[in-house]
């Protein structure tokens, strides 16, 4: 079977140009560099390098997890504002990921919102819960159950669930 | 609601996310994590409102093209599918063949709605290897969500139905210039009484008849004892001859010229076997003897022949054509040409060559197939015989001679015609050939009648009894 061109000559000009660095992305990359940078000097700086090296590698959410990775290490026993911030300054990385360019505008409400309610209610559980894994256990719970909930709501609302079914 | 590939590999890196913040006991890794599944969670509301309106908005057809087909034809199916107001997510509408059909793979029946698109339609070829009513009943809406995280399928109720027909003459006629002929085939009296389903005739009981002899209606009508008598039926040989020439596959698939003389001969078959008469065949194709079989009487016989009956196919070279013009018998000729005597006057010089070599006119049917079969069919035996000689009226001055010959020979000759004028495929295209449908009859009656004036001989039309019932009435009409 015939390789395609594309594949066979992957080289890092042909992945840039693939993976096409959005104005959302490079808000996001810039953001987040001024977070880190303010608070960590050059180090912050090379860490924005980092993200901006996989936001051009990558069209999908690979910079939001290696700019949360970059900031565990320079946000260790951070308070509510500095590890805020730097969640903030993330958002546009997720954003990116999650709505393309240009976005659509109340996708990009939803998926705010979605994350601020998300970063609160981890938030709560981190300060709430005595131990980090009661905390991890309880928040992957309750993803799953709205996740199921909106599974179920969507059955019901296709008719693919007859009203006893619905019932129980 | 299905999660994709992609959505398992975003959760798979959110639950990494999760372990990595206990391990760590930072809660960086958990607020990366809650924001990755954040978006999961919207994307699937996102999904769930994109799948509501696409289930709203759906619409689908499905058509055929023919509607009625027979077993291994193909119809062209249509999918149309619309949507009321566009959406903004990969949708595809799928037809969805019954397990009865053979449809080509999925993307040759499926609509693929790009986002933003509302209409689309794809046809199909598809292939119907079994009888029966199929309904094309369901679509199959394939709905991917804005993101790629989750995929559905929604089915729509459409109704679209094909009548499959077998390959099986449907509707026979057999009769003589148009009135349908009741009786059995092949059924034969003998003039003597003892077993037998035709009656003879009623006398009284006499010592030693036996009670279930006994006509209990006319006993009751004339008060006194009475039985019936029935015709015994005799050792009879059927001699058929069946044309399996290419010109017998006109027509369409499974309602052949063939078709229609296969059943006839089938039901001779039958006929033969209940009398216990014993049988032979012989099937001519376009050059020469395709099979020959018998005399016999054995129950295997019969079973042979049917096997091979159901099995013929037309031959495949074209049949050499002979003159179809208005035969003279030979005999005739030699009448007429004698007739003329010493006639000087330019008409009788003139016909005189023609009439002269009566022996050249039947060397031109002398070494065909069917010719051969039929003379040597009566040569077979010298017992009382029953020639059976089963083809169309397409090589008239063939069939006549071989006739001729049958009548002569064997003491009774059934002939069954089919008419080409019913299964050419001129003659299906339109009305506007209806006039040729109906001259084309009138000269199929003409020669049929003409068979049945020489001695012995019966000839009988077989044809689809619809075409029949159309092209009396049209000959009516004409007339």
């Amino acid at each position: 079977m015939e390789t395609p061109v594309n594949q066979s000559e992957r080289t890092i000009r042909t992945v840039l140009d693939a993976n096409e660095l959005t104005p959302m992305d490079a808000a996001g990359v810039l953001c987040f560099t001024l977070a880190v940078s303010l608070t960590n000097g050059l180090w912050g700086v090379a860490a924005g390098v980092l993200v901006l090296a996989a936001a051009a590698a990558s069209d999908g959410p690979f910079a939001f997890v290696v700019a949360q990775l970059t900031a565990v290490s320079f946000f260790a026993d951070a308070g509510l504002v500095a590890l805020g911030s730097a969640q903030l300054a993330a958002f546009p990385l997720l954003a990116g990921a999650a709505c393309g360019w240009p976005p659509d505008r109340a996708l990009l409400v939803r998926l705010a919102a979605g994350y601020a309610v998300a970063l609160g209610v981890a938030w709560a559980l981190w300060t709430t819960l005595r131990w980090a894994w009661q905390a991890a256990l309880v928040a992957a719970v309750l993803a799953a159950l709205v996740a199921y909930g909106l599974h179920r709501y969507e059955r019901v609302a296709l008719g693919f669930v007859d009203a006893p079914e619905a019932n129980r | 609601m299905l999660p994709t590939r992609r959505w398992a590999a975003l959760a798979g890196v959110a639950c990494f996310l999760t372990v990595y913040a206990v391990v760590l006991d930072e809660p960086t890794p958990l607020l990366a994590a809650c924001g990755l599944a954040a978006w999961l969670v919207v994307a699937q509301v996102d999904a769930v409102g994109t799948m509501r309106a696409v289930d709203r908005d759906l619409s689908a057809s499905v058509s055929i093209e023919p509607t009625s087909v027979f077993v291994g034809d193909r119809a062209a199916v249509t999918l149309t599918a619309s949507l009321s107001e566009a959406v903004d997510a990969p949708v595809e509408v799928e037809l969805v063949a019954p397990p009865s059909v053979n449809a080509p793979e999925r993307a040759r029946r499926t609509v693929a709605f790009d986002p933003g698109e509302t209409t689309g339609s794809v046809t199909c070829s598809i292939e119907f290897p079994v009888a029966g009513r199929i309904a094309f009943d369901e679509v199959a809406a394939d709905i991917e969500g804005r993101a790629g995280f989750f995929t559905e399928t929604v089915t729509l109720d459409v109704d679209a139905r094909c009548l499959v027909e077998p390959p099986a003459p449907d509707g026979i006629h057999v009769g003589r210039g148009g009135e349908l002929v009741g009786t059995t085939f092949g059924d034969h009296s003998s003039d003597q009484t003892g077993p037998g389903l035709v009656p003879h005739e009623t006398r009284q009981y006499l010592p030693g008849d036996t009670l279930s002899q006994i006509d209990w209606k006319t006993t009751a009508r004339m008060n006194h004892p009475y039985i019936r008598e029935f015709e015994s039926e005799s050792d009879y040989l059927l001699s058929l001859v069946v044309d399996c020439g290419s010109h017998m596959n006109r027509g369409p698939t499974g309602r052949t010229m063939l078709s229609y003389a296969r059943e006839v001969a089938l039901g001779l078959v039958d006929a033969a076997e209940s009398h216990g008469d014993p049988v032979s065949a012989q099937f001519v194709g376009d050059a020469a003897m395709e099979w020959e079989f018998g005399p016999s009487s054995s129950s295997n016989a019969y079973q042979t022949i049917r096997r091979r009956l159901l099995s013929i196919e037309p031959t495949a070279s074209p049949r050499r054509p002979v003159d179809a013009s208005r035969p003279v018998a030979p005999e005739d000729a030699r009448k007429r040409s004698r007739l003329l005597g010493d006639d000087d006057s330019a008409f009788a010089t003139t016909l005189r060559p023609y009439l002269r070599d009566g022996e050249s006119y039947v060397s031109r049917v002398s070494d065909r197939p069917l010719f051969d079969a039929v003379k040597s069919a009566c040569s077979r035996s010298d017992r009382e015989d029953h020639l059976v000689l089963v083809t169309d009226d397409s090589a008239k001055v063939e069939t006549y001679e071989a006739v001729v010959v049958a009548s002569k020979r064997s003491s009774q000759t059934s002939v069954f015609l089919t008419p080409t004028t019913f299964f050419d495929d001129a003659a299906d295209a339109a009305d506007a050939g209806a006039a040729g449908d109906a001259a084309g009859f009138v000269a199929f009656e003409e020669f049929r009648a003409r068979l049945e004036r020489l001695p012995n001989v019966t000839a009988y039309e077989v044809a689809p009894k619809s075409a029949m019932e159309l092209a009396t009435t049209r000959a009516t009409t004409a007339e």
